[in-house]
């Protein structure tokens, strides 16, 4: 049996497969029940418009972004929690669990994704067709003047041209959330203190100067210097948002990084089950 | 992975604390390769943190678990040859016994996928049914289906016995003799509260009181120093002399005295002895006497 053993892989010894096999299966199902009920939800529509009960209006092709990132968040914290525990019930060593977690977020949110923009694709053709004979349906922009073949051709154009971001947005996300579940299951009180609790304070800590001078100006009746103090605002607001749009692929990024070792240190030491 | 003289398990003083109390309190002993061996302690001796410890679930305060010569923690070296069935049936959700059968064939090297089937039909049970729906006996039956299918070089059950009825406990108990007699190496340690009926199959024992090592042996080690002697009050108080009497009791006007003996020549003395009938102590009463004894000791101590 030792034998055995020592001829397997570390992919197997780790126990690195079975976890994988697991969040296959479990995780797999739940993105394939997600992604069904949209379907669903979409039919729905079609149906109702087909039956003359309403409009059915398509503004192009795109992927779900916004939804997949709740969608990961949740998973996310499902995988700190009753996953882990399951693994780590049998033995499994903790470095498995926490790298079968990651790439099983990755992969459901990039799998996600990719039926998302799949059903995408399908329900606009399938509405451009329905508006060859029903005034009903269209594929329209809520505000531009694309419509129907066109605009299918030019938002899938625009949606595949995304995809590589969006995948690597999955991925540093997927990191992010990842390190919040290890947190929240760790201690869901001072997880939620740090980030809800720490940004409001820093916030209100922030604005009291801010605050107090707006009075103290207002109490001097000087009208000349609100107006330099709010241009003076505009200025610092204006720089600051500037500063995180043309670096926030970068923030973004290394927060991604630095998140990798903490989570793994947070659900190595976190008792469990 | 290591060589036959090393140790399937060592426990190498460990402490655990749980706040103020301490589970476990500079706990050591060994567990030598290919044998079924009972982990016996009350409840609240600690059984379950040093499952805990030893499956990588929990760090220690101070010591250290190896297995077969590898520390635990968060190791694929030691934790690749186990196999740890806890007494809480937790099945992550999965829908059915495939699934979960798919699972542990990915989760452990030496799966096997047959002897699973076979023991899934010894244990009569639904292959087809919902995992949600099996009552307390069928999850138990099922992960003890999963334990011994896993073929892991250690394998650990805590309560194996919880929720299934006498003929599956049998059946459980004649699968791991039929194991043991394939002689393929595989250690067991089997934590239970049913010392008695769990005895015949086990090779060795070790027990443990309050996060303490009480005895550990084989069963006849741990026993062979042990006498129940009964007869006429006279008689049994003249050959009982001079040795621990762990309990005394009066039945049907006979009187009853469980002795720790010195040597094996006083218990060949005493059994030759024809005023008195003697009987062997048995694991379960062996395993009251001495945590009764402990604890009688605690309060002395504390008094």
């Amino acid at each position: 049996m030792q034998q055995t053993l020592n001829q397997t892989g570390w992919y197997q010894r780790s126990r690195l497969k079975g976890a994988l096999r697991f969040h296959f299966l479990k995780v797999g199902k739940i993105i394939a029940w997600v992604l069904a009920i949209l379907l669903a939800a979409q039919l729905l529509g079609v149906i109702i418009a087909a039956c003359g009960l309403g409009d059915y209006s398509s503004g192009g092709v795109a992927a779900e972004f916004g939804t997949e990132m709740v969608a990961l968040l949740l998973l996310a914290c499902m995988l700190a929690n009753s996953s882990t525990t399951f693994l780590l019930r049998f033995g499994t060593p903790r470095t498995s669990v926490w790298l079968s977690n990651l790439i099983a977020l990755v992969i459901s949110g990039l799998a996600f994704l990719l039926g998302t923009l799949v059903l995408s694709i399908l329900f606009n053709y399938l509405v451009l067709a329905m508006s060859t004979f029903n005034s009903a349906f269209s594929v329209s922009q809520y505000s531009g003047s694309l419509s129907g073949t066109e605009l299918i051709t030019v938002t899938l154009s625009k949606a595949v041209s995304q995809l590589p971001m969006m995948a690597l947005w999955t991925v540093e996300w997927s990191c992010l959330f990842y390190l919040l579940g290890c947190c929240l299951k760790r201690s869901k009180a001072i997880t939620l203190t740090v980030c809800i609790v720490l940004p409001l304070l820093l916030w209100l800590l922030m604005l009291l100067p801010a605050v107090r001078q707006v009075i103290e100006i207002a109490e001097s009746g000087n009208q000349t210097g609100m107006m330099v103090m709010g241009i003076q605002w505009l200025g610092w607001l204006q720089n600051a948002a500037n500063f995180f749009i043309n670096n926030w692929q970068w923030i973004q990024g290394v927060a991604a990084l630095v998140s990798l070792p903490l989570s793994w240190l947070c659900m190595r030491s976190t008792p469990q089950p | 992975m290591s060589s036959t003289n090393t140790p399937a398990l060592r426990v190498k003083a460990i402490t655990r604390r749980f706040g103020n109390t301490k589970a476990l309190d500079e706990l050591s002993f060994d567990v030598a390769p290919g044998q079924i061996v009972g982990l016996l302690g009350r409840n609240g001796a600690g059984k379950s943190t040093l499952l805990r410890i030893i499956s990588g679930q929990l760090k220690p305060n101070s010591g250290e678990a190896e297995l077969f010569g590898h520390p635990v923690f968060d190791n694929v070296s030691a934790l690749s040859g186990l196999c740890m069935i806890g007494d809480t049936p937790d099945f992550g959700k999965l829908s059915r016994i495939g699934e979960l059968f798919t699972v542990c064939g990915g989760l452990f090297p030496t799966w096997d996928q047959a002897y699973a089937l076979r023991l899934v039909e010894r244990f009569e049970l639904p292959m087809k049914k919902p995992l949600k729906g099996f009552s307390r006996g069928m999850q138990t039956a099922l992960l003890l289906s999963v334990g011994l299918a896993s073929g892991a070089a250690l394998t650990v059950f805590d309560e194996p016995s919880l929720g299934l009825d006498a003929v599956m406990r049998e059946r459980f108990y004649d699968q791991l003799l039929e194991e043991r007699s394939k002689d393929s190496g595989r250690t067991f340690i089997l934590s239970t509260h049913l010392i008695d009926e769990v005895a015949r199959a086990l090779d060795s024992a070790v027990l443990i009181d309050a996060g303490h090592l009480l005895c550990q042996g084989t069963v006849q080690e741990l026993t062979s120093l042990y006498l129940s002697v009964s007869g006429p009050g006279d008689a049994v108080r003249e050959v009982s002399s001079g040795f621990t009497v762990l309990k005394e009791e009066e039945m049907a006007g006979s009187l009853v005295r469980h002795l720790r003996l010195n040597t094996q020549a006083d218990k060949e003395r005493i059994q030759s002895d024809g005023r008195v009938q003697c009987a062997a102590l048995n694991l379960q009463r062996l395993f009251v006497f001495l945590t009764e004894e402990k604890e009688a000791d605690r309060h002395a101590a504390n008094a």
